[in-house]
């Protein structure tokens, strides 16, 4: 009888030029340790965003990369755009 | 397999058909399965083409470079704090992104414009982006993009702001259409 088994890991982690960081999480479905199915979940954060309920290791490259003038040079490329 | 190397008329192979080396090839390739490409592991299901899990970017105009298909979770970005029930999805296929998205907005008397945040990818700085409604229990809203942002706002489409309090209670689904900047 085969076992089924599924596991989420976040398998990629991007910082962009502006500081907005995008992490996507794979939900993996395996058969007898043998993975099978994949799915993705993303989400982006942007600078300064509240990291409340977020991954540990998603909060350490943010606060790393969310630096006083990354978040100011973020928030001024806000300003500038009416969307 | 023994392959003929015949100098000007191409490749010959061992059911005598002939493979011009220049010019368009007298047999046409043929998988009946998914192949697997830049060292991607072809999937077990279904026939179509596997690309790696982590895109690797070509600079070649005419190089399809990527696909992914998942979901996401659209946030508040008014400033209000407003928390959204959702099911969203999307598929990348190069750098174009289709992000869709059903959002049930709180009961709010907030008077900030309406605003989305927490696209999948981030949009790419030299051009601008929309989407349109597919459903809405408000009317029809018009959601537009930031460049090199992954965040947009929602407006009427004679150019005013929605708020959070006109959509108070109020179900918006739409899609929005975008390049990406990988």
């Amino acid at each position: 009888m085969s076992t089924f088994t599924e596991t989420k890991v976040i398998d990629q982690i991007t910082v962009t030029e502006n500081g907005i960081v995008l992490y996507r999480e794979a939900t993996r479905i395996l058969k007898d340790g043998e993975q099978i199915a994949q799915t993705y979940h993303r989400t982006s954060l942007t600078p300064a965003q509240d990291l409340t309920g977020q991954p540990a290791n998603v909060v350490a490259i943010c606060n790393a990369a969310w630096t006083d003038e990354v978040i100011a040079a973020y928030q001024a490329q806000v300003a500038q755009q009416r969307v | 397999m023994a392959l003929t190397l015949d100098g000007t008329a191409g490749i010959t192979f061992p059911n005598s058909t002939t493979q011009l080396v220049a010019g368009a090839p007298l047999v046409t390739p043929s998988f009946t399965t998914t192949i697997g490409v830049g060292a991607a592991t072809a999937s077990a299901s279904g026939a179509g083409i596997s690309f790696p899990a982590t895109q690797s970017a070509s600079s070649d105009a005419n190089t399809l470079d990527d696909y992914e298909e998942g979901t996401w979770t659209p946030t508040d970005n008014s400033g209000a704090g407003l928390s959204f029930t959702t099911s969203a999805t999307y598929v990348k296929v190069g750098q174009i992104v289709i992000a869709c998205c059903q959002i049930n907005y709180p009961s709010t008397a907030n008077g900030n414009g309406a605003a989305i945040a927490g696209l999948p990818f981030t949009t790419a700085s030299q051009d601008v982006y929309g989407g349109f409604t597919r459903y809405s229990t408000y009317g029809y809203v018009y959601p537009t993009l930031a460049q090199g942002g992954t965040y947009g706002s929602l407006y009427t489409t004679t150019g005013s702001q929605i708020t959070n309090a006109n959509l108070s209670s109020k179900r918006v689904d739409f899609t929005y259409v975008y390049r990406s900047n990988a």
